[in-house]
């Protein structure tokens, strides 16, 4: 296989979104931020009372603590339909300060490039169009996760 | 007093010559049961009875206590001492053994044998020496002493025993083996012949504190007896081993040489002293025998306890006895024997203390018993006596024996009541003689009264004749001078003299007037007080004024005023008039003169009823001679009530004749009437005939009516048959429906069995495709991964890394591999599960057709039910049209009843009305018929008094006449009430028949030619 031509289909997979759903909403991962995506049955998650509702809890995984962010609450301010196999969208090094912390989504969707966009996302810009549905379509940033979320309520204590 | 002593009894000695009088019976013994008095209740018996009972029972009281109090400490005490002295022999006999057990250790210490030099230095003659000074020291206590090595040899022995080897005996091995004194159990010895105690210690070198060997003394049994021979006055003593085998008695032989074994002992005691006879040994008894066989309790009482007394029975020689029970005591350091004690005491002997108490009791209570009745005896009797001589008194007084008296004697209430007595006595007498005198008189008054009764002028109504008897039977009787018999007249103002009788001259006066005028007082007290029995005239007002008068009475002392009285009213008096002295009227006296007032109003009384007699027979004779208007005068008294209705009997006379006249004219009227109703009877039967005619011809319709609902019915009952045929089809048609309807039922249970299994398909498709949705969202995360591995590979160059990312995307091969293996899977079940399904649809579509089916079969038998209920229909609208024929004939018979019931109601009404008719035809007869008779009864009445014909002349002649043309014969009537009963028609015709034959009858042409 001539590199010189792989080296732009390989910067095509590079830049690509990993499409979710969260209740009514889409959100899509840049692919170079997800490290797994993982089906985690529910009985293996260990409950953190004294977090913020939205941590759902916390999983082991290859010898990893993964905490467990359900979005839909930072989204809706309520929690999803529970079920027994939930999908976590685990985030990889490149996420910085949430590298290896999971994302508890709905449904992983399908691998999407960049160009089966309408409009792509720039810097400034995080609202896409789906092209079939006509949907919006958020692109995950780390701004949406609070630092308040990890640290332990006190009020929850009382 | 002598009781017995009785005169003769009053009662024969007075007995008078006058039969009449009444003899006043003394009841002779009032109570028989005096004379069957027992001596057990008699009084006598009971005071000493009572007398002994109290002195007696506090000292049988007091010395059964004393000697219940006193058995009960004595032998508490005997008991007690029995048990004591075990105690004491045990504690002797351990002390002994005791000093025994020191002796063979002090022995045993004795340097001769001790100290190997001393030993070694002596000879065995020196060392017997020994042993013989000691057994001599204590006299008799120890038959011999031995020194024996440690292999059971002896070295020294003193002189009473011989050389022997002793390894084998008890003590030998206990004294090695322990090291310790020992004393065996008593046995006998072969050497001496007699029973020893062997007693040992073991002798240690003084050096070197080795057993060389050891001492051993041997006590006699008998040394032990020897000792106890201060104890015989307690009782036969026993002494018994651990084994409770006697091994020492006391007690001897009870056997015929006891007497020369007796006399032998004392010598043998002496000679033997120093060596124990095997003969004393045996002569005791119980010797070698188990103490626990001879006294069966013994047992119990030693498991319980050390010491104690036991009531027991010799099981040798069956004797009650005391046996006291002490174990030896331990004492120091002597090894515990567990030998016993028994002391025996024969029962007799231990409780002869308590038998002298018993019998000194018994004796002085039975003494005082004794003495305290003879006193008691002789007190009841001094008590008793003067009420016993009373007692015997008062009895002859019951016999009748009033003469006894009882002697007076001291100042008690006895004596009171014999002063009592005797006083009652006297009384009794006394009355007793006032009565028969009085009796006497009674007899003598009731003579005179008897007599003058039966006086044939009193009987004849002759007062002046009876009075006379009177006066004198009054002045003869009761010795009275003036006796004399007034009466009033009418106007009662004055008393005149019947008959006055003077005793002295025994002459008859009369004559005499009392004005009430000169008397008022007298008069006045007669009006009201009649009886006047004046002791003495002077104290009475109203005969005070008798003495004043002109008469001469002014002697009289006394006098008795007896009333005559009739029907209550007071119409004479008998006046007893007593001179000179004061007299008591007696009261039987005044009963005789009373008596003889009454027989004056008796004698005034029937002269009355004489007068009276004779008027009415001169009216009645006045009326015998036709004289109707002669009257008889009507007085007060029963001959008034005669003449009262001889008066009423003449008014009736004219009354009858004016009935006569009236019934004559009813009799004509009333057969008037009934010829009237002859004729109405005789138009109401030929109604009544009509009637009967319709009711006839109603039948017939009545009869038709029937005929045609009778064919009606059998019309029906055949209608009917045809619907109960029809009603049979219709029941088993609805049977065949019924079996259709439950093969359905079980159709529709199976098609809801199929559903429930097509249901449960369903859920399992269902989790199959939940399965599958689930496979597709691995195989989509997979595929994800996928190109998340393709993405991180695509930023690598280095191969190795590739090579991972190739590992991974194997992986995820294999992944996607198992995944399509799942899904095919999954789908081979979806497609058995879905032929499964198609079947079970297939099932339930046949189900469906074979329900179908049913449903036509169902349709069918409906069809085939309704064709029949249809018939049913038919045949039940015949039946309802029968019945309505029915009805209509059944109408028309209630018609014609109708009309019937009331024609029938018509002839009730006639024949009631013809009934009635008849009842008053017949109660007119009959009135008639007692018209008649009335008549005839009237006119026989009429006979009698032939001045009444010349009176009523006119009157009957008019009455006659009528009488001739109306009234019926008697005769004839009869025949028209047994006629009118029999045939209404015929009675109505011949009535007129009979009228006209009354008109001619005779009968009452025969009386108008009478009359």
């Amino acid at each position: 296989m001539d590199v010189e031509t792989n080296s732009s289909s390989l910067q095509s997979l590079q830049d690509r979104y990993i499409l979710t759903q969260i209740g009514q909403q889409q959100l899509a991962f840049p692919s170079q931020w997800v490290a797994e995506i993982l089906l985690i049955e529910r009985s293996q998650v260990l409950i953190l009372p004294f977090y913020d509702s939205a941590i759902l809890g916390v999983v082991h995984h290859r010898g990893q603590i993964v905490p467990l962010v359900a979005i839909q609450q930072i989204f809706e301010g309520m929690a999803g339909a529970t079920r027994e196999i939930i999908s976590v969208v685990q985030l990889s090094q490149k996420a910085d300060s949430l590298a290896g912390i999971g994302i508890v989504v709905d449904r992983a969707l399908e691998n999407r490039s960049h160009e089966q966009f309408t409009n792509a996302f720039s810097e400034h810009d995080h609202v896409a169009v789906s092209p079939q549905t006509e949907q919006t379509i958020l692109l995950f940033r780390p701004e949406m996760l609070s630092d308040r979320l990890w640290e332990p309520q006190c009020s929850q204590l009382v | 007093m002598t009781v017995n002593s009785s005169k003769p009894v009053l009662r024969s000695a007075k007995v008078t010559s006058n039969e009449s009088i009444p003899q006043i019976q003394v009841n002779s013994p009032i109570n028989p049961s005096f004379n069957k008095r027992s001596f057990w209740s008699s009084l006598r018996f009971k005071a000493t009875f009572l007398a002994i009972a109290i002195g007696t029972l506090p000292v049988l009281v007091i010395g059964t206590a004393g000697y219940s109090l006193a058995d009960r400490i004595i032998r508490e005490q005997v008991r007690l001492r029995q048990q004591s002295d075990a105690e004491l022999v045990a504690d002797k006999v351990s002390r002994f053994m005791f000093e025994r057990y020191g002796d063979i250790q002090i022995l045993a210490q004795q340097p001769v044998f001790t100290n190997p030099k001393l030993r070694s230095s002596t000879t065995v003659a020196e060392q017997e020496q020994f042993l013989n000074n000691y057994v001599k020291a204590y006299d008799s206590v120890y038959s011999s002493i031995e020194f024996i090595d440690k292999d059971g040899n002896d070295i020294a022995v003193s002189s009473a025993a011989a050389y022997e080897n002793h390894k084998n005996d008890d003590y030998f091995q206990g004294v090695i083996a322990t090291g310790r004194p020992f004393i065996s159990q008593p046995r006998f010895s072969s050497s001496t012949g007699t029973q020893q105690i062997f007693i040992a210690a073991p002798v240690r070198d003084s050096e070197t504190n080795q057993i060389i060997g050891l001492v051993q003394t041997r006590v006699s049994v008998a040394a032990i007896k020897e000792l106890l021979s201060d104890f015989e006055d307690v009782g036969e003593l026993h002494f018994a081993d651990t084994s409770s085998r006697i091994f020492l008695s006391t007690e001897e032989i009870e056997s015929d040489d006891v007497p020369e074994k007796n006399s032998n002992e004392p010598q043998e005691i002496d000679e033997e002293q120093d060596d124990q006879s095997l003969d004393e040994d045996e002569s005791s008894a119980h010797v070698g025998e188990l103490a626990n066989d001879l006294f069966p309790d013994l047992a119990q009482l030693r498991e319980t306890a050390t010491s104690g007394v036991l009531l027991t029975v010799d099981a040798i020689d069956q004797e009650e006895e005391l046996l006291g029970y002490a174990v030896l005591p331990a004492i120091g350091d002597l090894p515990n024997l567990e030998w016993f004690v028994l002391v025996e005491t024969e029962l007799e002997e231990a409780f002869r203390a308590q038998q002298y108490l018993q019998r000194t009791l018994f004796v002085g209570t039975l003494l005082s018993l004794v003495i305290i009745g003879v006193v008691a005896g002789v007190i009841a009797h001094r008590g008793v006596k003067p009420i016993e001589e009373a007692a015997a008194t008062v009895e002859q007084f019951g016999q009748g024996k009033f003469e006894t008296r009882l002697a007076i004697r001291g100042t008690g209430e006895v004596t009171t009541l014999n002063i009592n007595v005797n006083w009652m006595a006297d009384q009794i007498q006394a009355l007793l003689e006032t009565l028969q005198q009085n009796a006497a008189q009674l007899g003598q008054q009731n003579t005179v009264l008897s007599t003058l009764a039966r006086s044939e002028a009193l009987i004849q109504g002759n007062t002046r004749e009876a009075s006379r008897a009177f006066t004198e039977a009054i002045a003869h009787t009761l010795t009275v001078e003036r006796v004399s018999i007034w009466l009033y007249n009418r106007d009662r103002s004055v008393l005149s003299d019947l008959d006055q009788y003077h005793l002295s001259s025994q002459q008859h006066t009369d004559g005499s007037d009392l004005n009430e005028a000169d008397f008022p007082k007298y008069f006045r007290t007669l009006e009201f007080e009649p009886f006047i029995a004046a002791d003495d005239v002077y104290d009475n007002p109203a005969t005070q004024e008798l003495l004043i008068s002109e008469l001469g009475w002014s002697d009289i002392q006394a006098i008795l005023n007896v009333p005559i009285q009739i029907a209550g009213r007071t119409v004479g008096i008998i006046r007893c008039d007593h001179l000179q002295t004061v007299r008591a009227w007696r009261a039987d006296e005044q009963a005789f003169v009373t008596s003889l007032a009454n027989l004056v109003s008796i004698a005034l009384e029937s002269e009355f009823l004489q007068q009276e007699v004779s008027h009415l027979l001169d009216v009645v004779s006045e009326v015998e001679d036709g004289d109707l208007t002669a009257q008889a005068k009507v007085s007060d008294r029963t001959t008034g009530l005669v003449a009262d209705t001889f008066n009423r009997l003449i008014e009736r006379l004219s009354d009858v004749l004016t009935q006569v006249v009236q019934a004559a004219q009813q009799v004509s009227a009333r057969a008037n009437q009934q010829k009237t109703m002859a004729e109405i009877v005789a138009t109401n039967t030929e109604q009544q005939a009509q009637a009967v005619n319709q009711v006839l011809q109603l039948t017939e319709q009545v009869e038709q009516a029937a005929q045609g609902s009778a064919e009606k019915v059998n019309a029906t009952v055949v209608s009917l048959q045809t619907m109960s045929v029809a009603v049979g089809q219709g029941q088993t048609a609805i049977a065949t429906l019924t079996q259709g309807i439950d093969v359905l039922q079980e159709g529709t249970d199976r098609i809801v069995q199929q559903m429930k299994t097509l249901g449960e398909f369903v859920g399992l498709a269902d989790q199959f495709v939940q399965d599958q949705s689930q496979i597709a969202s691995l195989t989509q995360t997979l595929a994800l991964n996928a190109s998340l591995v393709a993405a991180r590979a695509s930023e690598q160059r280095d191969p190795r890394q590739f090579a991972v990312v190739a590992r991974e995307f194997d992986a995820i091969a294999n992944h996607v591999s198992r995944l399509a293996q799942q899904t095919n899977e999954g789908l081979l079940t979806l497609e058995q599960r879905s032929t499964q399904i198609h079947s079970v649809v297939s099932i339930i579509d046949a189900n469906i057709q074979s329900l179908g089916g049913l449903v036509r079969g169902f349709t069918e038998g409906v069809d085939q039910s309704s064709r029949v209920f249809g018939n049913v229909q038919i045949v039940t609208n015949n039946a309802v049209n029968a019945g309505e024929t029915v009805t209509q004939a059944n109408y028309a018979i209630v018609n014609a009843a109708q009309s019937a019931a009331q024609v029938v109601r018509e002839i009730a009404t006639i024949a009631n009305k013809t009934a009635e008719l008849s009842q008053q035809t017949r109660m007119q007869s009959e009135e008639v018929d007692t018209l008649s008779n009335q008549l005839l009864q009237s006119i026989q009445f009429f006979q009698l008094p032939t001045g009444m014909n010349d009176d009523n002349d006119l009157q009957p002649r008019v009455d006659l006449s009528q009488v001739q043309e109306t009234t019926l014969d008697v005769n004839s009537n009869v025949e028209l009430k047994d006629i009118s009963e029999e045939n209404r028609i015929q009675s109505s015709s011949e009535l007129e028949d009979l009228g006209s034959k009354s008109r001619t009858s005779d009968r009452f042409q025969i009386s108008s030619e009478a009359l």
